[in-house]
């Protein structure tokens, strides 16, 4: 399989830190709105998201400075983390299969994911791992739908069929 | 009513013929997904979770229950046979277990780890039985400041005792606090955080937050793995463990019972700690210490008994403070509380079928798990072959089945791809997404107990510090945070020197 992405482990801590510390300030921004509120003699509403934004501020900004200063502490160049390929793929696949479990067929997107990763990363044949994906799908929708009667998205080819 | 009468009004629950089949099948989904690596306890409950919501609540709770000590159960035999631990909790017995197979004997070492396993959980199920009720009476007393401090200082231990570094754990922590205001306040009906969005009234979802931190996390970390090699399965012959080695197995296992109940009642990551300081502590006291590492028995028997003894007092504060030990736990409670049943210690009086029931399943289970596992670890051994090309596709699908057949949402599906996303991200730089998902579910009724303790105290914040039962809580923490620090000292300095 071909290679994916990397990061160095102590820059890629830092970022998610300080991208935390940020999500805790805006947080506690935007829970001024709620200040005023509730009856009086009452706690208001935007108290203690605020006290939890500034908390996560904090605790963002703890683990961002703390990676920095490991990663200047270290002597070596940093350890790389590898986002491999199929973990990229398997998750731009899954976007794609979450749209067309929703608004086409819960069945096709099954078949199609199947089929794809078994193509791409089982080495199957198209013709092959299309066969066996709807195989597999369909079980799996008929499974869910009739067997356990768990509610599901409209599934398009049973509506063709019907029509 | 007895206690012994409530007893056997639970077994009348667990034994009825669905709450035994949902048992069975706990079990089975759970010693499969303990065998496969990554796949652990919270991601398997997470992924069934959905499920229950069509079930009673008895019949849930026994389900994901039967998954989880299945799973604890499911995680040594991969650690016997390949090394490779199953879940977090057995990666001890991936010394002494592994070593033992090595020698040959790795018949008589799956069956000390089942019948270690067997006697750890049921004994903390004896002693559930036995606390659980006192606490709950203890419990009733307590006020709304105890309560939020209780809840506060749960969060605390899980920073302090953390695997990964403790400001990443506290971040975590204050991220599920942040999540879980979103949507209506229950007091004011604010609309906090929604952005106009009415599909955020009800919060983020659980269920999709849960399976796209665990489950698909962890399909998007476990993408690359190949299948595995299938490794040698004993005889049915060759289960037998030796008259010298069942003598050797007898001391670690009860000690094992005794270390795993009482780390299983403290928050964080008990039963991983627990396995660790087992270890410690028959290599403490045995007269051969030398041969820790090398096959010894007792480095096997008794951290595969600890490891199981947790899940019966785990759920001591998930049932009588309904506070969730660890997270797996988490997950009942929310299953518990999506059929309004709040745990706690009115659950004893107001739910008595879910809780009798409940431990009663658990002795069922433990036994189903001994008659399943021994025999059919050939079955569960194969399941490793699967490779990720099937699995990755087919546990999608059953994730977004999951998460779509809670509310007939698209959003959650969206949430869920998020969570996935987020969750690789975040366990690629060691960031442990469990914490976050604790103090979600802890994160309403911390609120609630905060702000109900500030109107009392007309916004005095003492009320927080004042008073025995604060005191008793944050003195808790303290010989908590001492306690574990030093066991866990212990317990590596034991594993370093293998």
């Amino acid at each position: 399989m071909s290679r994916g992405l990397s990061l160095p482990k102590k820059t890629g801590e830092a970022a998610i830190g300080f991208l935390l510390a940020l999500a805790g300030l805006w947080w506690a921004w935007m829970s001024r709105a709620f200040l005023s509120g509730g009856a009086p003699g009452e706690v208001s509403s935007g108290v203690f998201p605020m006290a939890i934004g500034l908390l996560l501020a904090g605790g963002g900004m703890v683990c961002g400075v703390g990676a920095l200063m490991e990663a200047r502490a270290q002597a070596s160049p940093e350890e790389p983390v590898e986002f491999q390929a199929e973990a990229l793929t398997t998750l731009f696949a899954t976007v794609i299969f979450g749209l067309v479990f929703t608004l086409m067929s819960p069945v096709l997107a099954g078949a199609g994911f199947l089929a794809f990763s078994l193509n791409r990363f089982g080495g199957k044949r198209l013709p092959r791992a299309c066969v066996i994906g709807f195989a597999i799908s369909l079980l799996l929708y008929l499974i869910f739908d009739k067997a356990i009667g768990v509610q599901l998205p409209q599934e398009l080819l049973f509506t063709l069929f019907r029509e | 009513m007895s206690a012994l009468d409530q007893l056997l009004g639970g077994f009348i629950v667990a034994l009825s013929w669905k709450n035994l089949g949902l048992c069975l099948l706990g079990c089975v989904w759970g010693t499969a997904v303990g065998v496969l690596p990554g796949l652990g306890p919270m991601a398997g409950m997470a992924l069934l979770l959905p499920v229950t919501f069509s079930l009673d609540p008895s019949g849930g709770v026994i389900m994901l229950a039967g998954i989880f000590y299945g799973a604890m159960y499911g995680g040594s035999t991969t650690s016997i046979l390949l090394r490779i631990p199953g879940e977090a909790a057995s990666i001890v017995t991936c010394i002494d277990g592994y070593e033992m197979a090595r020698k040959g004997r790795a018949g008589a070492a799956l069956s000390i780890a089942a019948l270690g396993s067997f006697v750890g959980g049921t004994l903390s199920i004896v002693g559930l039985m036995l606390f659980a009720p006192y606490l709950a009476d203890m419990m009733l007393s307590v006020g709304p400041a105890a309560e939020a401090v209780m809840m506060a200082v749960a969060l605390l231990i899980v920073t302090a005792v953390s695997t990964s570094a403790p400001r990443k754990t506290f971040a975590m922590i204050c991220l599920g606090l942040l999540i879980g205001t979103v949507g209506l306040d229950s007091i004011t009906a604010d609309q906090r955080f929604m952005f106009n969005n009415m599909a955020l009234a009800d919060g983020l979802s659980f269920v999709a937050l849960a399976i796209g931190l665990f489950g698909l996390s962890e399909l998007l970390l476990s993408a690359s793995d190949k299948a595995l090699e299938r490794p040698a399965v004993p005889r049915m012959r060759d289960l037998i463990p030796s008259a010298s080695e069942a003598r050797q197995a007898i001391g670690p296992t009860l000690r094992g019972s005794g270390i795993g109940f009482v780390f299983g009642v403290i928050p964080g990551v008990s039963h991983i700690v627990s396995t660790f300081v087992s270890y410690a502590v028959e290599k403490q006291i045995s007269k051969h210490p030398e041969e820790f590492g090398k096959g010894a028995v007792a480095g096997l028997a008794g951290p595969e008994t600890a490891n199981n003894a947790t899940t019966g007092s785990a759920m001591i504060p998930l049932l009588i403070l309904g506070i969730p030990a660890i997270p797996s736990t988490a997950i009942l409670l929310s299953a518990l509380q999506n059929h309004g049943v709040q745990p706690g210690p009115l659950l004893l009086t107001q739910n008595p079928e879910v809780f009798w029931g409940l431990i009663a399943s658990m002795y069922i289970g433990n036994i189903i798990l001994v008659a399943l596992n021994l025999p059919l670890v050939g079955i569960f051994v194969r399941l490793l072959q699967t490779p990720m090309y099937y699995l990755t596709p087919i546990v999608l699908f059953i994730c977004f089945v999951g998460v779509y057949s809670v509310n007939g949402s698209g959003f959650d599906l969206a949430v869920l791809v998020a969570a996935g996303a987020v969750g690789y991200l975040l366990r690629k730089f060691d960031f442990d997404v469990a914490p976050a998902l604790l103090a979600l579910v802890l994160g309403d009724r911390m609120e609630a107990g905060f702000r109900r303790a500030l109107t009392i105290s007309k916004g005095d914040y003492a009320i927080f510090w004042h008073g025995p039962a604060v005191k008793i809580i944050w003195l808790l923490l303290l010989i908590a945070v001492i306690a574990r620090f030093i066991a866990v000292r212990k317990g590596k300095a034991a594993l370093l020197q293998n």
